[in-house]
């Protein structure tokens, strides 16, 4: 019996690039590098050209351009950089074959990316790895880092990936003879190609599963899948894809028995394999070749053909290969009658298929000692041997696994089709959950307004308590009166506790002088900007009028702000070195005001600064304060702002005035309205921008008017200074609409 | 040193705001402040590298201002972050101010309440950014970069983040908008910042090899 275990060809490939325009993408790449200064930018082109070079099989420029990468990533210190220009030069050694350099370089690449927690250079490392196991028939280890591939993959959720993860791992299946594994894993790698619409994957999934096919005695399906893995593979122009495809397709003929076109194929192979440099596809279209001159009877031809691929085998240090050739060189020795030889090869083989762990090479050992052994006379070890090859026959191609593969295709047939019904529960799926957080979110933000409720009341009194104020300060009497009172306090306080009050009473003092100067020069503020405005009438001149405010400003920002900080931060310690409840109740009150006053200046300063002078600005500040103002108070304010805003410049002037009659309005909400939901909205449509202001609280009564009308009027007021237009409507709550063209 | 404990700075001219900014500090627990200075000079000179978590730096000193101070000192103390201090939203400076290392910054108006919540908001990793500011912060990104390297600098979210932000709205606002909680706002924005201040050495880099 004449057994043939012919050698299949690795088809995986760690490919990222794009195919197709990649001479184009060179060029400009190319184009770029000429006049780029040497930073990250040039190091992470040189990484592309380099991915470029090697996705058409250009390996020597390929390496040129990924060594000029680490040099100058390694130069600059960038390094992530320098990770991806190791990894890539690992990936090009695995190409050529150069093994234990590939692995040096992947390390050094792995342990860089390690220490950076960079996900997708570690990634490449570990299939870099993986392959490099594979090639030393490390298979548990190949698969230990191709499944760490895939999960970290599937973390950074990259479809493309994935699917050469999947695959990576069909193959190390396929190499333990574990079809029916394999099969499923290219067949969830091809899902995912096919989804994605990745070319060069579902390319490479083809192949594959055309290579089980062939593993299982079904040429004719093997053909068919080859045929269509080539015809993208010649599209995309992947010349060791393509190679790869001549040697198996070789395979399939030699299988039928059609030797011509199996040379034809497999002599094909060994030009695209030479021409690219692809060490590996040279061993394996030698040992091809090699087999089909045996098969003919054409020996010495055999011979040399098999002693050239033990050679570059060796020479990569290919320990499958090397196992595949012993064989092969041991079932040609039986044919020429030079057993001793033969049975040195042959042992020599199926120890290191042994070692490696690959069954079918194990399988394919035991079967020619067997042949050897009976050639030689020994029967009882040749049934020995034989009952070995059986077992391993079984083992790999057994009932079991043939149904598993049939299953596996009706399985990914009737998947294909319920996806979209999948992808529909998903979306309500994900719905759902966005519901669910989108009421949490609410949950917590009505817990937080229930919180604030009482720092709400507080606010409120302050309030009223600064409108007091105000008018207090402006009377002499009162504070000479205030002062008095102070005065008979200190001394009061002296008696009782020397030193400690003193310090207390001192900065009570410095706090109220602080107001009073600070109000002070609230009314100075005041003046002022009556006084900018009469100069405005007065000369009509717009350079004059921006020159007072900036005085203005810097004079409110650098002295009354300061002051009032200072305010603020003295009257916190009064509050935290009170002795009893009122002083601190009263340096509370102070802390309240100053803080107010504080912000009204910041308004003014605002209005004031005629730099962002844009509608959009004017309605970002306004949304804001509005959103700000209504945080901690009962009512819910809707604020409708259009998502986008025309680039419209508007005057500081009008801004000024429309800021304040929608402040205006939002002030009698909270006041007065006892409203509970309101409405801010702006739109501008035909050049005209409007403000509505909306709420449905009580609205103003027929016989309350009068006490709105300052407000009224005012808003009117600022609304035709400008050329706008003011409206109220009152039903069922307030609504207030402002227009001015812009 | 107590290692809960923020462990805080100042640099203030205003005796008052300075004291008492330290007494309020020391007196709240989880936070501690021994090292007060009233100019930047004095603060080059005996600022500690190692130990400060935060700094609170006014931006108006006399002689050298509170942003040269910044710059100067932080790359002695990488782990400290900058809060600036200024007395009402000084758009320039504080833009001024983030651009060159600094990771947020306070109004003096600002309650002292929220000025340690300001602190330990930086501390553990939050930043603080107003509408005006957003807006500086594209303008800066488009005009510094080409287009391309300004949207691959900032990730969607934190493009989002800033739109929301240039548009007026709350932290809280964006929150509910984005599905996401205030802290992880904060959390991106603090990106933001760190975003400008690594254009910024690039900056420097290279101008340096143009030299």
């Amino acid at each position: 019996m004449k057994i043939k275990i012919i050698l299949s060809t690795i088809a995986f490939t760690v490919i990222l690039g794009v195919f197709g325009q990649n001479i184009s993408v060179i060029d400009s790449l190319e184009l770029v590098l000429k006049t780029a200064k040497e930073d990250t930018v040039k190091v992470n082109n040189l990484y592309s050209l380099s991915k470029q070079y090697r996705n058409i099989s250009n390996f020597e420029k390929a390496m040129q351009y990924a060594e000029s990468a680490l040099v100058l990533a390694d130069k600059i210190n960038y390094k992530r950089g320098k990770a991806n220009a190791y990894n890539i030069i690992g990936n090009l050694y695995i190409y050529t074959s150069n093994y234990p350099e590939a692995l040096k370089n992947s390390l050094a690449a792995l342990k860089i990316s390690e220490e950076l927690r960079y996900k997708k250079g570690i990634v490449s490392s570990y299939n870099n790895i993986g392959i490099i196991y594979d090639t030393q028939g490390k298979y548990a280890e190949a698969l230990e880092n191709f499944s760490a591939c895939l999960k970290i993959e599937e973390e950074i959720g990259n479809k493309k990936n994935i699917a050469t993860s999947y695959n990576n791992i069909g193959y190390i299946y396929r190499n333990q003879g574990n079809y029916a594994e394999a099969l499923e894993k290219y067949f969830a790698s091809l899902k995912i190609c096919e989804e994605i619409g990745d070319k060069v994957g579902i390319a490479r999934s083809y192949n594959n599963i055309g290579i089980i096919y062939r593993i299982q005695g079904n040429y004719a399906e093997a053909l068919e899948t080859y045929l269509a893995s080539l015809n993208i593979r010649e599209e995309i122009g992947d010349k060791f894809g393509i190679a790869s495809l001549y040697l198996n397709i070789g395979i399939v003929y030699g299988s039928q028995g059609k030797y011509a076109e199996a040379l034809e194929n497999s002599l094909a192979s060994l030009k695209i394999c030479e021409e690219i440099g692809d060490l590996q596809g040279v061993g394996y279209s030698y040992s091809n070749i090699g087999q089909v001159y045996e098969i003919l009877g054409n020996y010495p031809e055999a011979l040399k053909n098999y002693l050239a691929s033990l050679k570059i085998y060796e020479e990569i240090v290919d320990k499958e290969g090397i196992a595949n050739s012993y064989n092969s060189l041991g079932s040609l020795n039986i044919h020429l009658g030079n057993f001793q030889d033969a049975r040195k090869y042959l042992d020599d083989g199926l120890a290191l298929s042994v070692k490696i762990g690959n069954k079918s090479d194990i399988q394919s050992s035991y079967g020619s000692l067997s042949r050897l052994d009976s050639v030689e006379g020994n029967f009882v070890q040749a049934l020995e041997h034989y009952k070995m090859y059986t077992f391993y026959k079984d083992s790999l191609l057994n009932e079991e696994s043939n149904n598993q593969i049939a299953r596996m295709k009706i399985q990914y047939e009737t998947e294909k089709k319920d996806r979209e019904i999948e992808l529909l529960n998903k979306d309500n799926e994900i719905k759902s959950l966005q519901l669910a957080q989108q009421q949490v979110s609410l949950l917590a933000a009505r817990l937080e307004a229930e919180k604030n409720q009482s720092e709400l009341l507080l606010m409120n009194n302050s309030m009223e308590i600064q409108e007091l104020k105000m008018a207090e300060t402006q009377k002499d009497l009162e504070r000479k009166q205030a002062e008095a009172e102070v005065k008979a306090a200190e001394m009061e306080l002296l008696n009782k506790d020397k030193k400690l009050q003193e310090k207390q009473l001192e900065n009570q003092r410095l706090v109220r002088n602080g107001i009073i100067a600070g109000t002070a020069l609230l009314l100075l503020v005041g003046l002022l900007l009556f006084r900018s405005f009469r100069l405005r009438k007065k000369f009509e001149k717009q350079q004059a009028i921006v020159q007072e405010r900036k005085r203005i400003s810097a004079d409110l920002h650098d002295d009354v702000g300061s002051g009032l900080s200072r305010i603020m931060l003295l009257s916190e310690l009064v509050k935290k070195e009170a002795r009893t409840p009122e002083t601190r109740k009263e340096a509370e009150k102070i802390s309240t005001i100053s803080q107010e006053l504080s912000s009204n200046i910041s308004e003014i300063i605002w209005a004031l600064n005629s730099n962002n002078d844009y509608i959009e600005n004017l309605a970002a500040y306004i949304r804001r304060y509005a959103a700000e103002y209504f945080e901690t108070s009962s009512v819910r304010l809707n604020i409708n702002t259009p998502a986008k805003m025309d680039h419209v410049p508007i005057s500081g002037e009008r801004r000024r005035n429309i800021f304040y009659a929608v402040k205006e309005a939002l002030h009698n909400i909270i006041k007065h309205a006892q409203a509970s939901e309101a409405e801010l909205k702006f739109t501008v449509e035909h050049d005209i921008l409007s403000v509505v202001i909306k709420d449905n609280g009580k609205g103003i009564p027929k016989g309350e008017l009068n006490r709105f009308g300052n407000g009224m009027s005012n808003m009117q007021n600022r609304m035709k200074s400008i050329k706008g237009n003011f409206s109220i409507e009152n039903h069922l709550g307030t609504k207030i609409t402002l227009t001015v063209p812009v | 040193m107590n290692e809960d404990k923020i462990i805080v700075s100042i640099v203030e001219d205003t005796d008052d705001i300075r004291e008492a900014l330290r007494v309020l500090i020391n007196g709240s627990t989880g936070f501690e402040c021994v090292h007060v200075f009233a100019d930047a000079e004095e603060a080059l000179d005996n600022m500690p590298a190692n130990d400060i978590n935060v700094v609170l730096m006014d931006i108006n000193l006399p002689g050298m201002d509170g942003i040269g101070c910044m710059k100067t000192l932080k790359p002695s103390m990488p782990d400290t972050q900058f809060m600036m201090c200024t007395v009402y939203d000084d758009d320039d400076h504080i833009f001024n101010a983030l651009q060159s290392g600094a990771s947020g910054y306070i109004l003096k108006r600002t309650s002292p309440a929220q000025i340690l919540e300001a602190i330990r908001d930086l501390h553990e990793g939050g930043s603080p950014m107003s509408s005006e500011i957003a807006r500086r912060v594209v303008y800066s990104m488009q005009q510094n970069n080409k287009p391309s390297e300004a949207i691959e600098l900032l990730t969607d979210r934190e493009t989002q983040i800033l739109d929301f932000l240039a548009k007026g709205y709350l932290y809280k606002e964006i929150a509910v908008e984005l599905f996401i909680s205030k802290e992880t706002v904060k959390k991106h924005i603090h990106n933001i910042y760190e975003k400008l201040h690594v254009q910024t050495r690039t900056e420097a880099l290279n101008k340096a090899y143009h030299v």
